[in-house]
């Protein structure tokens, strides 16, 4: 025992050694995040600069990809798109997201419990399944239609539910918002009832009372999920073409076909970082416009 | 007036639901459904797609390579959140504010981009894509549940009680094994867990480095591509239990008390419970 316990003090100061120690705990994740995220990253980055041809990729390094790229009309229309799409999936997240949280943070009834089951039931309820649930409820003999042409509301089906913008929007929403929820919820957490019932007993309306008071307070968790949905939503390459239209091509779609069925590897990963970097740049104007609208006062949590 | 508000505060709420809950509900019912379509009317129920697919090799191959690799990939994720989240808040760390984001960033990170960085560095090295690099894929996608889950444990880990025992003599790994681990299991196996359930449904990131292997969501996305095929509803629903017990088992074992400690602030401001560390998926 006794030596063991000279042993500990040994040779290092203590300081050094329990900083090395930490420093040897973390290390795994130090590796894994650089082996697994930052290496192919910089790969990717590495190959964007090459010339993928038929015949393999060649090592001469130049902005040919980017150029391409750039110069692409459908690069554009898909990133027009994906920002626009990414917005609005974001937007109906955060409305989905909100209401659910409220209702969990301020009404402490069985419906409450009901809505977190349901919540916590679509985060861990299939990502793929969901969106074939939607094939099946807008198809052309799907829910909807096959429910209104045998009653005998239609004569024929309604063939732009399916395959259309409406349909991009409302898959995105339905996979994104559960995260937004849950990330709403954990802000409203924070939220202490008294500061709440000071504000009603200064006579504020209900109204008022979010607009002065729980607003400003989760606006940090607004902002993240706001911000997270529409990386994630703008990056989507699945949804669009299982129930988009012609209308609906995202950018995320460019980059997995030229991975998937093209094979020009470089100009894939051009595609991808230039996308990268656009989806990064409109995420922080995104952010710099709430903090602009005081959405971000101080002291937001 | 305030009854009208909360009468149409109800009504809101079961819209929303009803949109999230929809998808999940059509599945499982036509799953039971009879006829040769998805549609309506309904015709059943019947056990007719499941019996299909359970006696189904392709089916039986990818439910095994699915549970495989959630069970691979969650456990080396949450050791590595363990250790690292253990060093984090005990707070001898340079730098832990960086450490504590770049934990979170293979979810911030859209997995489109970490799929195909990933197939590329694969192609680079070599590598014939697999499984293998599936678990590896997964490994690091389902890092930042565990991570925010162990962070949110040590975060409000009592330090002082594994110093008492390495006063008293014990090593390193007898605090690890007979007071860190006992301390946090719960949290261990609920980070576990959520891992697992998110490893089972992963699609976007698999798809790009799976090769010619098969999980359950690579399987339903090969046969949504094929005109109508009722059996997908079924392997959809077996996915979904897998995905769904998962959590379950999470949320009972992480909501069964913080581990080992008594806890003061129980539902003091009346808040519904919620699972250990749920609150803090995102920190």
């Amino acid at each position: 025992m006794d030596h063991r316990l000279g042993g500990r003090e040994g040779i290092l100061n203590p300081e050094l050694r329990s900083r090395l120690s930490a420093i040897g705990l973390a290390s795994p994740l130090g590796l894994l995040l650089l082996a697994l995220l930052f290496v192919p990253l910089g790969i990717g980055l590495w190959y964007s600069f090459r010339q993928g041809s038929l015949y393999g990729i060649s090592g001469g390094l130049s902005f040919d990809n980017y150029s391409e790229v750039l110069g692409r009309e459908t690069f554009w229309k898909a990133i027009r798109t994906s920002v626009l799409f990414g917005l609005a999936t974001a937007a109906i997240s955060l409305v989905v997201g909100f209401i659910i949280a409220r209702y969990v943070r301020f009404e402490k009834r069985t419906l409450a419990k009901v809505a977190v089951a349901v919540v916590l039931l679509a985060v861990f309820g299939g990502y793929l399944v969901r969106i074939y649930a939607w094939r099946t409820i807008l198809g052309e003999s799907g829910v909807i239609n096959s429910a209104l042409t045998t009653s005998g509301l239609l004569d024929e089906p309604l063939s732009w539910l399916l395959f259309s913008p409406t349909a991009v929007v409302l898959t995105l929403g339905s996979i994104y918002a559960p995260y937004a929820t849950l990330i709403i919820m954990s802000g409203l957490e924070s939220v202490r009832d008294d500061e709440v019932e000071a504000a009603r007993d200064l006579g504020a309306s209900p109204f008022r009372v979010y607009q002065r008071v729980v607003l400003p307070l989760i606006g940090r968790s607004i902002l993240l999920a706001f911000t997270l949905i529409f990386l994630l939503a703008a990056a989507d390459y699945v949804i669009p073409p299982l129930v988009g239209g012609p209308d609906t091509q995202m950018v995320g779609v460019l980059i997995a076909n030229q991975f998937m069925a093209t094979g020009d590897i470089p100009l894939g990963a051009a595609y991808g970082f230039v996308t990268l970097l656009l989806l990064v740049f409109f995420g922080t104007l995104i952010w710099a416009a709430m903090r602009v609208c005081g959405l971000l006062p101080k002291g937001a949590r | 007036m305030a009854r009208v508000r909360s009468v149409s505060g109800k009504a809101l709420l079961l819209l929303v639901l009803f949109y999230l809950a929809l998808p999940v509900l059509v599945v499982v019912a036509f799953s039971f459904q009879e006829a040769n379509r998805t549609g309506l009317p309904f015709e059943g129920p019947s056990l007719r797609w499941f019996d299909l697919v359970v006696s189904d090799d392709a089916f039986r191959n990818a439910l095994f390579a699915t549970l495989k690799v959630a069970a691979a990939a969650s456990v080396t994720a949450t050791a590595i959140a363990f250790l690292g989240a253990l060093a984090t808040a005990r707070g001898h760390l340079p730098m832990p504010g960086v450490v504590r984001g770049a934990g979170l960033l293979p979810l911030i990170v859209p997995p489109v981009f970490i799929g195909f960085a990933m197939l590329i560095a694969i192609d680079e090295f070599n590598i014939t894509p697999s499984l293998f690099t599936v678990y590896l894929a997964h490994t690091l996608v389902t890092l930042p549940l565990a991570w925010s889950v162990m962070l949110a444990r040590f975060d409000g880990f009592d330090f002082s009680v594994e110093e008492a025992a390495r006063d008293l003599g014990a090593g390193r790994l007898k605090v690890l094994s007979r007071v860190t681990l006992p301390m946090t299991w719960r949290s261990i196996a609920g980070a576990t867990l959520i891992s697992f359930a998110f490893s089972v449904d992963e699609f976007v990131v698999t798809n790009f480095v799976i090769g010619n292997e098969n999980t359950l969501p690579v399987l339903i996305f090969s046969r949504l591509r094929r005109a109508v095929d009722p059996s997908i509803n079924a392997i959809a629903t077996l996915l979904l239990l897998t995905a769904i017990l998962a959590g379950i088992l999470a949320w009972l074992v992480m909501r069964g008390g913080k581990d080992e400690e008594p806890d003061f602030d129980a539902d003091s401001n009346g808040a519904v419970d919620r699972p250990a560390g749920k609150e803090s998926l995102v920190v």
